[in-house]
């Protein structure tokens, strides 16, 4: 017990120090998180994959980005490079979307390459919204993600060694340093294979053969064989299995049977036959013993190529994650959070109130928020109502989308010329100030409205505007390519984008996508949630996995355990239930008769006083015992006093407990219970 | 005697048994077994498995004369060994021999006999002889007893006592056959089959009595190594310090053993014993020599329990001494 408890305190210390480690490691997370970065910085992040791999592959939509890249210390240096190589497939429709490299060049995906981008893309877009770039976990539940993510690895290949490999109570058949003195009868040649690796026995068996040293070669040979087998878990190991035993769990794989029998019989002919071994029979049994490990081996070699073919499989369907290609935003909430804005997605719609989850006082959930509309967010007149309230009644939000802006909004899209945008009349201030956007996506605001633009091309048309609205603004862009990490690959937009959206509180990025998937619950059936989470391949595989064990080692993979011994009452519970039977019968004295009766028999028998008296036979207990003899007589008389009484009641009909109680019942009991107990050690020969 | 010659010998004897005995091919071949090792089997099992049908088909095919014995409560034992009748003819008592004197002897219920007329017949298999009226007369070679006993019917039954039922060999537990077997068996009655006209199965003899002591006699040659002498007594002592055994088996336990471990080595085709021949015949040497504590059969521990649990715990020997 004081065991059990220093061993839970222990644990629970571990798991102390393992918190506090998790805690530190969240603390180290958000402090490094707080550090104003740059976008060089974001991008020098592996994940970004286009920055870094000059294969990746780039869809049509963000090759417009490739005219516009600098020559020159680029932030992105593979996105250049990246231009050149083969446009992107993108994969299955859906916010987890993510894209493969694909064949350049061919009709199929002439057919299927995306086209600019337009108003008319708007609602194919709606059911293709743009992935989540963050999972919006904090860093303490990635940090515990992940920790339950290993324990989980750790604990699946426990299971696997412990259902594959050896038991751990299992005595391994080679013997052991310490036996050899144990059993000095045994001579030390046939006790030397304590190697155990396979490959090295074998080959030690082979160099033993060759040096004539027949005997130990086939030792070698026969624990080279025995230790893959029972490491592969075909065969269990004990000190008392034979070899026979080992050939029977081999019943149902005949193509290691019948080599690991023949093996066998010259292994026992070498340990109990008496015809001397030859040269040619240890060749023999090598070979056998390569035919059963090259048969493991096999069922090995067959389990890893499939496993590498899936993998592979795997390999070529290489995806990159949408939200850090350069269409996701991943990059830019990585920037923006450095520096220490709060932005995150936003779950539900605009007109839904964030404090009471429900639809009733419409625009209240945007108080103190700063909505971000993208491209996808397919806004309703419903949430353009509450945006816009929330707007006059002092709030603030940007609209970067192609889509329809509402009336109210006096903003209409036209088109601009040219990609480099100029800030309209100096009004941001900075040395870098300067857009290069791609696309011909620009702004109109009527001339008696309230606003001013930002970004003009070169024609004065502008590409983004601040629109005054009651007591609050709202900024337009003519798209949202300005908050995608593909604009981080621009020097200066990053600076940009921060002094642009510093000072708003608390941003939302409203995307369609994410809000529809939200909405819905998520995925419709196990199917889908496994298509979206990308599991579909591990799944396969390890279904694959199955059944590869299952073809190997048939039914018997799962290594069969024993059924549960039954349960069987213990001789102490049969003799409980039978006093408890005499207990509701109210035949106590019975019962006592019966023992006496039994008991004084037993006396009898041993010392050899059956007709002589109760004297004789208290004189012989006390010779024998050393114990006072008139003690024992009055135990003995007692005890013929119970069974008489007893008896002549039975035969009268009386109430033979009368005058007797319980407690004097079960001392006579015990106090002959040790007589008998006493004399039941006389020798046999002597009762 | 060639190993391989004598394993082919015992495959042969085997395989025509099984002609008219089907699905008991353990059976057979522990019979077999105890006969090469000359010792007696206690086949215990309730009516109609073909018992009888195994001792006839065996005598048969090993050419060896059989007679059948069916024990009741009032079988005297002069019915087992035979006595000296007058001969009014000839105004003397002679000698007439009783069903005993056969090479193969089938006891039918034998725990359905007093303990008198059991141990004239547990005498004859001790000794391989008969003595009646001071005249001992030797029992024709080989002599072999298969005894049987119903472990169902209790009622009016002499059990036999545990020293006479160390003189069997071993004990074999025979069950019902299997669906499939009973429809094969079925299907053969179907075909003319006939158990009682043995003649016209056709089975024949694949070796004579002489044959089958010489090859008795050939088992002395098969070598047994030191280290399972070692085995075997090993086993035999852990009977005797089970918890849950009262009496263990007797060092004629060890001897049964050693000599049933031979035989299934050349019946293997191997003139050396392997742990797997004792291990293999342990249960159905030891099964009837153990007695268990009162405790133990309360809780219905059984003896094949028991010996399981010893040779799960009995390190075999790795290699020769």
């Amino acid at each position: 017990m004081r065991e059990a408890a220093r061993v839970f305190r222990t644990r629970r210390r571990r798991v102390g120090i393992g918190l506090a480690i998790l805690v530190g490691l969240t603390m180290a997370a958000k402090t490094a998180a707080a550090e104003p970065r740059t976008a060089r910085q974001v991008l020098a992040n592996d994940a970004f994959g286009f920055c870094h791999d000059e294969r990746y592959p780039l869809t049509e939509e963000e090759a417009r980005w490739c005219p516009l890249l600098p020559t020159e210390d680029p932030p992105c240096p593979a996105f250049a490079a990246a231009c050149g190589a083969p446009r992107a497939v993108e994969g299955t429709a859906g916010p987890w979307r993510q894209r493969r490299a694909g064949q350049q060049g061919t009709e199929e995906d002439d057919a299927e390459k995306p086209r600019e981008r337009g108003p008319d893309d708007f609602q194919r877009q709606k059911s293709e919204p743009a992935a989540i770039p963050d999972s919006g976990l904090g860093p303490l539940a990635h940090v515990l993600l992940w920790v339950i993510v290993v324990l989980m690895v750790i604990v699946v290949l426990a299971q696997f060694r412990g259902t594959l490999g050896p038991s751990r109570k299992d005595v391994p058949d080679g013997p052991k340093p310490d036996e050899a003195e144990d059993r000095p009868d045994v001579p030390p040649a046939t006790l030397e294979p304590d190697l155990t690796d396979v490959d090295r026995l074998l080959a030690r068996a082979v160099a033993r053969a060759e040096r004539g040293e027949l005997e130990a070669a086939v030792a070698d040979g026969h624990a080279a064989l025995v230790r893959r087998l029972a490491e592969r878990g075909h065969i269990r190991l004990h000190a008392s299995r034979t070899n026979g035993d080992h050939v029977r769990d081999l019943r149902g794989e005949p193509a290691l049977q019948q080599p690991t029998r023949a093996v066998m019989r010259i292994v026992e002919r070498v340990q109990f036959g008496h015809a001397p071994i030859s040269r040619t029979d240890v060749d023999r049994l090598i070979a056998q013993v390569r035919t059963v490990l090259g048969t493991v081996a096999g069922a090995v070699l067959l389990l890893w190529t499939a496993l590498a073919c899936t993998a592979e499989g795997l390999e070529r369907t290489k995806e990159y994650p949408w939200s850090h290609s350069p269409s996701g935003t991943a990059g830019v909430l990585e920037l923006l959070r450095s520096y220490g804005m709060e932005i995150e997605y936003r779950k539900s719609t605009l007109d839904r109130d964030h404090a009471h989850g429900d639809h009733g006082d419409h625009g209240q959930g945007l108080a103190g928020r700063t909505p971000i509309v993208l491209d996808q967010a397919a806004l309703d007149d419903a949430e353009w109502s509450a945006l816009l309230r929330h707007v006059r009644a002092g709030g603030n939000a940007v609209v970067a989308t192609r889509e329809r802006l509402p009336p109210e909004l006096e903003v209409e899209h036209v088109e601009r010329e040219g990609d480099v945008l100029e800030p309209y009349g100096g009004l941001l201030e900075g040395e870098s100030t300067r857009l290069a956007v791609p696309g011909h996506e620009g702004l109109s605001m009527g001339g008696d409205v309230d606003g001013y633009p930002l970004w003009v091309d070169a024609a004065g048309t502008p590409y983004a505007v601040v629109r005054l609205m009651g007591e609050g603004t709202i900024i337009v862009l003519a798209d949202d390519r300005l908050l995608t990490n593909g604009a981080l690959a621009i020097p200066g937009h990053d600076t940009m984008l921060v002094e642009l959206l510093r000072g708003l509180p608390r941003l939302e990025l409203v995307d369609g996508g994410l809000r529809s998937m939200t909405a819905e619950g998520g995925a419709k059936n196990p199917f889908d949630a496994m298509s979206r989470a990308h599991l579909t391949p591990v799944i396969l595989q390890l279904l694959l996995l199955v059944l590869l064990l299952y073809l190997w080692r048939g039914v018997h993979f799962g290594r069969p355990r024993d059924p549960p011994p039954p349960s069987r009452r213990r001789f102490v519970e049969h003799v409980d239930a039978l006093a408890q039977q005499y207990h509701r019968a109210g035949a106590r004295r019975h019962a006592l008769r019966l023992y006496v009766g039994w008991a004084l028999d037993r006396v009898q028998e041993r010392l050899g006083g059956r007709r002589r008296g109760l004297h004789h036979l208290a004189h012989r207990i006390a010779t024998r015992t050393g114990r006072d003899e008139t003690e024992i007589m009055r135990i003995l008389v007692e005890a013929h006093d119970a069974r008489d009484v007893s008896h002549q009641a039975r035969e009268s009909g009386q109430d033979d407990s009368a005058g007797y109680g319980s407690e004097d019942d079960l001392r006579v009991l015990r106090e002959l219970g040790q007589l008998v107990d006493v004399t039941r050690a006389t020798p046999k020969g002597k009762a | 005697m060639n190993p391989e010659a004598f394993s082919e010998i015992c495959d042969g004897i085997q395989r025509e048994v099984e002609r008219v005995l089907v699905g008991q091919d353990e059976l057979v071949q522990q019979v077999l077994t105890a006969i090469l090792a000359r010792g007696h089997v206690l086949i215990e099992g309730v009516p109609g498995l073909g018992k009888t049908l195994l001792v006839r088909a065996l005598a048969r095919v090993l050419g060896c004369e059989s007679k059948r014995i069916q024990f009741t409560p009032d079988l005297m034992p002069t019915d087992v060994t035979g006595g000296n009748v007058f001969n009014q003819r000839t105004q003397t008592f002679d000698f007439v021999p009783g069903p005993v004197f056969a090479q193969l002897l089938l006891g039918d219920e034998i725990n359905r006999a007093p303990a008198k007329t059991q141990s004239a017949l547990l005498e004859a298999m001790q000794e391989h002889c008969v003595t009646t009226d001071g005249v001992t007369r030797s029992l024709p070679r080989p002599f072999f007893v298969v005894a049987t006993q119903n472990p169902v019917e209790s009622q009016g039954t002499y059990p036999l006592p545990e020293a006479q039922l160390d003189r069997f060999l071993m004990k074999v537990e025979v069950g019902h056959p299997s669906r499939e077997v009973e429809k094969q068996i079925l299907r053969n009655h179907v075909q003319g089959f006939d158990a009682a006209s043995l003649d016209a199965t056709g089975l024949r003899a694949v070796i004579s009595a002489d044959d089958v002591v010489a090859m008795q006699r050939a088992l002395g040659e098969i070598r047994v190594d030191e280290a399972l002498l070692d085995y075997i007594t090993d086993i035999v002592a852990r009977t005797r310090a089970h918890r849950s055994i009262e009496l263990g088996a007797s060092p004629r336990a060890s001897i049964a053993l050693l000599s049933g471990a031979r035989a299934t080595a050349g019946m293997r085709g191997r003139d050396f014993v392997i742990p797997d021949d004792v291990k293999s015949l342990a249960p159905a040497v030891l099964r009837h020599r153990i007695i268990l504590v009162p405790d133990a059969e309360f809780e219905g521990i059984t003896a094949d329990e028991c010996i399981r649990e010893i040779l799960a715990e009995a390190p075999v020997p790795k290699s020769a001494a």
